[in-house]
């Protein structure tokens, strides 16, 4: 599941906060606050007998822990939770936690900064009116916290983002890596085989070790590291920032060291195109760039092929992919290289010449992606 | 990324919060992320630890590449209901927390609780971050002027 939040600006912000149904329980939010605070405390106190908890980073939370550790704590009709806490003079005193007497050089509560609350003076004393159905939700004891579940291990052995740096083993004593400084000259030799340039972009990220990056820090670390990418990306100004380091370059190196097949695999640049001028909002297609990978082109030494070099190429780019949630993998090929059968065989569907694809329905965006005059696609859905 | 360790009690304490007040809320009216961020500030404060309410929107993509939106940029009132959406931004933590991320269907069949992320930078107006918890993964972009 991705989550993409817009943060709004202040003045929206404000048209929130500042609303009188928004403003008129303040009273009724610190008090329950107050005792959503004391709710945890009981929690965390609790939770300390059986393994004691470093609350250092946060002193005042620390301090409170200490303070109520002896307490005994008591719940109200109205939902208002007091502690007994005993007094240096011996004396147990009831109260709220906000009441509780602290250290010397403990910190105060933190104090409010614009826009988190409205203009006008917090409440200085308990408020006086109860907090209606603020009140009522604390008339029940809180419920047992849950565990999260375990998050669901896909099937099958994972790709491993070390063994693909340093190459996957394939028959006739090949391996198969992402491309490393040095490799550019002999990719690009390759790429020219498949009538591929390696645009200078590419070979320089090969250089500086930034080609397909985010991918190995995603397969290591989990697929948030892609939208890490992309949003640090957005935040310099230029999504294309994030597009080397979510490229696959995947060479093939045979026993005697020398690259025999490359693969070259790259977020679609027409989708973000696409999406731009249809006016569809950046978080989406930003998502869609994290969810569709173009093959933009493979080839193999001709004294090398027949050994299935080519299919463990794009094997292994589609485990890449799928495995850090991509959902379609597509390419395209001349309608007259007789080709289709190829990718038919090795599980791709293979679109009929011209025959376009529809993105409104996987991703709900309104584009499609349309090959180029005497090409069709061959693709995969996750 | 999940580990078999305890958690640690900075990340106890930060999402024992939303957790137990998803815990309260349930039965309650859905809108009430307002109420919820608000209660949650005051609930933080009494710890020490600062927070901001940031209105947001915010879209939601499952697996199966549907895609869910929810809240709006400008978010506006229709009598006392709101129509958007709000959640709670902890500067020094660096981290947003959306107690009430619940109230949406898709996410509440999950039945993960209340969502703590991580965010990559600070969210102030123009700036992009990113974040995520052990559960979902949460981008967030800063809309406003730059």
């Amino acid at each position: 599941l991705t989550l993409l939040y817009t943060i709004a600006d202040d003045d929206a912000t404000r048209v929130i906060l500042d609303h009188p149904a928004a403003r008129e329980d303040h009273g009724g939010h610190q008090r329950a606050g107050v005792n959503l605070a004391s709710a945890t405390l009981e929690f965390l106190r609790r939770h300390s007998q059986a393994r004691p908890l470093d609350l250092s980073p946060y002193p005042r939370a620390a301090a409170l822990l200490a303070a109520v550790r002896e307490a005994s704590v008591e719940t109200e009709e109205s939902g208002d939770w007091y502690f007994s806490v005993p007094g240096a003079d011996g004396e147990t005193s009831r109260l709220r936690l906000d009441q509780i007497p602290l250290p010397p050089g403990t910190p105060p509560p933190a104090q409010d900064s614009a826009p988190a609350t409205p203009s006008g003076e917090p409440d200085p004393e308990p408020p006086q009116r109860p907090a209606g159905r603020l009140r009522d939700a604390f008339r029940r004891r809180p419920t047992p916290v849950r565990t999260a579940p375990a998050r669901a291990v896909s099937a099958g052995p994972k790709l491993d983002a070390a063994a693909l740096a340093h190459g996957l083993p394939v028959p006739g004593g090949v391996l198969l890596r992402m491309a490393r400084p040095g490799d550019a000259a002999e990719v690009s030799r390759l790429l020219a085989m498949a009538g591929l340039d390696l645009p200078p972009y590419l070979a320089e990220a090969i250089d500086n070790q930034d080609i397909g990056s985010t991918l190995m820090h995603a397969l290591e670390a989990g697929n948030d590291q892609i939208l890490t990418a992309l949003a640090t990306a957005a935040h310099r100004g230029d999504p294309n920032l994030a597009m080397p380091g979510l490229t696959a370059l995947l060479v093939a190196e045979n026993a005697r060291h020398h690259a025999c097949g490359a693969l070259l695999a790259l977020p679609p640049a027409a989708v973000m195109a696409q999406a731009a001028s249809a006016g569809i909002p950046v978080q989406f297609a930003l998502v869609g760039t994290a969810a569709i990978v173009k093959i933009n082109g493979i080839a193999v030494d001709e004294n090398s092929r027949s050994n299935g070099i080519g299919t463990a190429l794009l094997g292994t780019c589609l485990q890449v992919y799928f495995q850090l949630n991509y959902l379609l993998a597509y390419g395209q090929f001349r309608s007259d290289s007789g080709l289709e059968h190829y990718y038919r065989r090795l599980g791709f569907d293979v679109l009929a010449p011209g025959e376009g694809i529809s993105l409104s329905e996987r991703l709900a965006m309104p584009i499609g992606l349309t090959p180029e005059s005497g090409e069709r696609f061959f693709l995969r859905w996750r | 990324m999940v580990t078999g360790s305890a958690p640690s009690a900075q990340t106890l304490l930060l999402t024992m919060v939303p957790t137990l007040w998803a815990g309260i809320l349930r039965g309650q009216p859905a809108n009430i992320c307002v109420d919820s961020c608000r209660i949650l500030h005051c609930c933080y404060a009494q710890f020490g630890i600062r927070s901001e309410i940031r209105a947001v929107d915010l879209a939601v993509t499952d697996d199966a590449g549907r895609m869910y939106m929810h809240g709006t940029p400008q978010p506006s009132w229709e009598g006392n209901v709101l129509d958007g959406h709000c959640i709670l931004y902890l500067p020094d933590e660096q981290r947003v927390v959306d107690a009430t991320i619940e109230q949406f269907r898709e996410i509440a069949r999950l039945k993960h609780g209340p969502l703590v992320g991580r965010i990559a930078v600070q969210l102030t107006p123009g700036l992009h971050a990113a974040a995520a918890d052990s559960r979902r993964v949460l981008s967030s972009r800063s809309a406003g002027p730059t």
